[in-house]
């Protein structure tokens, strides 16, 4: 059995992983959405992925807490290869997570509500952008429940400004600025750019993604024992 | 090979300070930060990760800092991000590489703000000139450890020399008693006993006189062997009250007064075992005399036939925590070993040395 299996294996073998993964986003459909914007439930799916994704990075967190990355470490398997390997396996949970979702919106809203094919394209950056910060943060701690206390208060808030738990706009404009130093805000800016038709700026905020994605990587992936 | 502190501290502060820096171009595009200079300030971001995570060449930064100058006519404000470009420049030194970019800086951007490249450029030199400097003690660290691995190595081949030359030494020995026996004793020998076989010969024949003379002769022979044997012997016996007299010296003239309790002697040993024994004891006592202000030194020497045992133990120590694997003590053991002995330390409220050595040091 491959890594990418096994970790696959393991996710998979997390009871709330598949509640996560395919019954909230589907309970995300029902929450009333704002008139003239897109459905409150594309925003919050952004606050599922992201305790997703970093339910996700559990089995990483814990094979260096029972010390197993010292075995693999002394295994041919190098580190790039195991973390790529979890990584992806994660990747691909939380891509079925967004097609699920998006799949489920296009039964739900009509196929004319937006372009869903870059609303996926759009949540799978996210999701690689949430994977990476989970790994990221992860990787400052050596327990995992530490680690999950602290960031389910920052993740919160951080959504909750970023304009994730509610539109942007209601924010105050000194703090619309301020929020565009934290990752969460650019899905909130891409749903933005996408109830406005701007393909540029779906680009863009995509792409902020993406390097906020490698930055987090590099950050995370150091090995730690 | 081990990394020197120094180079880590030095790496560890030029990551802050490019962090700190990091932090201050953000503060002060904060106003104007919208999502396309967000994603500029992203990118400078990643290219720096991405240096500290992989050791790429430093000169990738001239391609980095280059797009960036590229970016800056589309995107105005981008030109601050150079200041941190500048420090990394500075940073190794690397002034020609970094000065087209400033003066584009000073150029380009308004006074007030002009000053983050300046200040960029002051600290990546500051940081330049420690991590020279830095260097420069590593390289003497390293020096001095060749240094001190050598002298080990020497002090390793002296023992084995001093070995040999013991060896040497016995060997000549032998051969000049040989010598003796055989040029001087083995001519009387042989001179007597022809002399008492003609005198055999001589009273047979009732020459008394003849045969006095010869016995004479024979008894002058004999004597003459006497003393030849005597000098061979001599050979073979040390001097007995040299070594005795030497280990009570060193007990004796010691600063603080030795209780010394001896069983067996000294004379028995082989001579290496006695010079290993000496300078076992002269070090242990120069340490006893840096090291403590003892009010009781005791030792305790014990030679039987096949082992020898010495005890040294004072009070008075300056410092409980004290090193116990110092040069003086590593040597110590080293030429104890050397011999096939062993050196124990036991360290409570006094400080007590055990040295266990063969008598007869063991070959090969």
């Amino acid at each position: 059995m491959t890594i990418f299996l096994f970790a696959l294996q393991q996710n998979l073998k997390q009871r709330i992983s598949l509640l996560l993964l395919l019954v909230l986003p589907l309970v995300l459909l029902f929450i009333p959405s704002m008139t003239g914007s897109l459905p409150m439930g594309f925003s919050l799916f952004g606050l599922l992925n992201l305790y997703s994704a970093f339910l996700l990075t559990r089995p990483i967190v814990e094979d260096r807490m029972q010390k197993i990355v010292v075995r693999i470490a002394a295994s041919p398997i190098s580190h790039a290869y195991y973390l790529s390997s979890h990584l992806l396996a994660s990747l691909l949970l939380l891509a079925v997570q967004c097609l699920v979702f998006v799949v489920a919106s296009i039964l739900y809203f009509g196929p004319h509500v937006t372009n869903y094919l870059v609303l996926f394209l759009l949540y799978v950056s996210y999701s690689a952008m949430v994977l990476s910060l989970s790994l990221a943060w992860n990787s400052m701690f050596r327990s995992y429940n530490t680690s999950f206390a602290l960031f389910s208060g920052i993740g919160s808030i951080m959504c909750l400004v970023s304009g994730l738990s509610f539109p942007l706009s209601l924010l105050p404009q000194s703090v619309q600025t301020m929020v565009r130093i934290l990752p969460t805000y650019y899905l909130a800016n891409g749903l933005l750019m996408l109830g406005k038709q701007s393909g540029s700026g779906v680009l863009l905020s995509a792409v902020v993604l993406w390097v906020f994605t490698g930055i987090f990587l590099l950050i995370g992936s150091k090995r730690r024992f | 090979m081990h990394q020197s502190t120094y180079s880590l501290g030095c790496e560890q502060v030029t990551r802050l300070v490019t962090m700190l820096l990091l932090v201050s171009s953000l503060l002060l595009l904060f106003e104007k930060l919208d999502v396309p200079l967000m994603l500029v300030f992203l990118l400078v971001l990643f290219s720096l990760l991405l240096r500290w995570h992989f050791a790429l060449n430093p000169r990738f930064f001239l391609i980095d800092a280059a797009v960036l100058v590229v970016v800056s006519y589309f995107q105005q404000d981008a030109v601050l991000l150079l200041g941190l470009y500048i420090f990394s420049f500075a940073s190794r030194m690397q002034l020609v590489a970094l000065t087209p970019f400033f003066l584009y800086c000073l150029i380009k951007l308004p006074l007030p703000l002009a000053l983050f490249p300046v200040l960029g450029l002051l600290l990546g030199l500051l940081v330049a000139l420690w991590q020279k400097e830095s260097d420069v003690v590593r390289r003497e660290a390293d020096e001095l450890r060749l240094k001190v691995h050598r002298l080990q190595e020497e002090e390793q081949h002296l023992l084995l020399d001093y070995q040999d030359a013991q060896q040497l030494s016995r060997l000549e020995e032998r051969n000049h008693i040989a010598r003796i026996l055989h040029d001087s004793l083995g001519h009387e020998l042989t001179a007597a006993h022809l002399t008492l076989k003609a005198l055999g010969s001589l009273l047979q024949r009732n020459e008394v006189e003849k045969a006095l003379d010869s016995q004479a002769k024979a008894l002058v022979r004999l004597e003459n062997s006497l003393d030849q044997l005597k000098l061979a012997v001599r050979q073979l016996q040390r001097d007995d009250d040299t070594a005795n007299q030497r280990f009570r010296q060193l007990f004796e003239q010691f600063n603080y007064p030795v209780d010394l309790h001896q069983s067996g002697d000294i004379e028995v040993l082989d001579p290496a075992v006695q010079q290993v024994l000496y300078s076992a004891v002269k070090e242990a006592l120069t340490n006893i005399a840096k090291h403590a202000k003892p009010a009781m030194v005791r030792a305790q020497l014990a030679i039987t036939g096949t082992t020898t045992r010495l005890m040294l133990e004072n009070d008075g120590l300056f410092d409980q925590k004290n090193d116990e694997t110092g040069n003086g003590l590593r040597y110590m053991r080293r030429r104890v070993e050397a011999l096939g002995g062993s050196v124990a330390i036991q360290r409570d409220e006094t400080f007590r040395l055990l040295i266990t050595l063969p008598s007869k040091k063991e070959m090969g």
